[in-house]
């Protein structure tokens, strides 16, 4: 695989099939830890890591994985992955660990990463398969931390970091602070909010198209 | 047979090989999350009441999970139960401080993931105002109606459920005398 195709693998994740936006992947922990802007970062980094590793490991043994039990192969180096990851977030980030909960685990079946091996690593060398998972989970991130921030902006009036020295990680927003739309926090508002923007990345890619893009 | 065992040993190799990877990030990081349990668990007691502990185990009792025999000089002794009820996001860790006869001294609701400005609220020490001095003669709230302001409770239902649920658990088994 030559560069050019190497900047199309990684490039192709990010917008033109971007997990949230076109293929509508990753549904269920997108609408459920979306609630900060804190939130949207560690999981888009925790998806990230878990892509990147599991499709190099399933690039690396595709030769040595057997055909018929192919799935329960991939799933357990994924599972491995993520448990890596929930140790070492409790471990040394514990109050990301608790804002994501469940969601860490449920990990394993979310069906962007299984999705990529499947349909990429199982197929491809370890270095493109590296490049797919890393404009993917880019692309993922990127989406998730934007509904996090859109939704914790106008159904908390704030947005929460990472806390740093004296910095206790919460950015306050006048006006909207007291008068947040509380609903816009809640499930009901994740599947609005997620719906528009959907509604909107989709109606930019089909003008790109019209005007021969 | 021999179809199937060579995938079934090739499988084996692998969940082989990711046990051991699994093993050693676990012998690493166990420690610190036990430790950082541990130390969350001790800020938490301190926050919830001032005391000298007597005696504390392990409980099997429904919600209670763990006890503290502890006493003070403006309570003399009382019963602090760690209690684990399940809220809107999951497990949530409550403790709570009784009297003998069952009334709640005070409570903190220390690791959940409830929704933040909704659930979490419970979080906030004003919060179980609703609930301190009840469970003896006068029974703890069951429902958000039966608190002084329903209103505090709003929204969250599901929180208030299980934080008055467990509560009221742990104030029974200390009124029927079941703690060690």
């Amino acid at each position: 695989m030559n560069d050019m195709n190497l900047k199309e693998v990684f490039t192709k994740g990010l917008v033109k099939e971007n997990a949230i936006f076109a293929m509508g992947l990753g549904l269920c922990p997108t609408l459920a830890v979306s609630t900060m802007a804190v939130n949207g970062i560690g999981m888009g980094a925790l998806v990230i890591f878990v892509l990147v590793c599991s499709n190099f490991i399933n690039s690396l043994i595709r030769n040595f994985v057997p055909d018929q039990a192919r799935i329960p192969c991939y799933i357990v180096v994924i599972a491995t992955f993520v448990t890596i990851v929930d140790l070492i977030m409790q471990a040394y980030f514990p109050s990301l660990s608790e804002s994501l909960g469940v969601f860490v685990k449920l990990v394993v079946v979310n069906c962007i990463v299984l999705g990529r091996v499947e349909a990429f690593a199982s197929k491809n060398k370890p270095w493109p398969s590296v490049i797919d998972a890393l404009g993917i989970g880019v692309g993922f991130a990127g989406a998730l931390i934007l509904i996090s921030a859109l939704r914790e902006i106008f159904g908390a009036g704030s947005i929460t970091l990472f806390p740093i020295g004296n910095f206790n990680g919460i950015i306050k927003i006048p006006l909207l602070e007291s008068k947040a739309a509380r609903m816009v926090g809640l499930p009901a508002g994740a599947l609005l909010v997620v719906g528009y923007l959907r509604a909107l990345v989709t109606s930019l890619a089909a003008k790109k198209t019209a005007r021969g893009g | 047979m021999n179809s199937l065992l060579k995938p079934a040993l090739k499988l084996a190799i692998i969940c082989f090989a990711a046990a051991l990877a699994l093993g050693l990030v676990n012998a690493k990081a166990s420690p610190i999350i036990e430790a950082r349990k541990a130390a969350n668990l001790k800020e938490k007691l301190g926050a919830l009441i001032e005391g000298e502990a007597i005696a504390d185990g392990q409980l099997q009792a429904g919600q209670a999970k763990h006890y503290y025999r502890m006493q003070n000089a403006s309570e003399g002794n009382f019963i602090v139960l760690e209690l684990g009820p399940s809220g809107y996001g999951g497990p949530m860790t409550l403790l709570a401080a009784y009297r003998p006869d069952g009334s709640l001294i005070n409570a903190v609701l220390a690791e959940n993931s409830e929704t933040p400005g909704i659930g979490k609220l419970a979080e906030n020490a004003s919060y179980m105002e609703m609930f301190k001095n009840k469970g003896a003669a006068e029974p703890l709230p069951a429902t958000a109606a039966e608190t002084a302001s329903p209103d505090a409770v709003s929204g969250a239902t599901v929180t208030f459920l299980a934080v008055s649920g467990a509560l009221i658990e742990g104030s029974n088994l200390v009124k029927e005398g079941k703690i060690p």
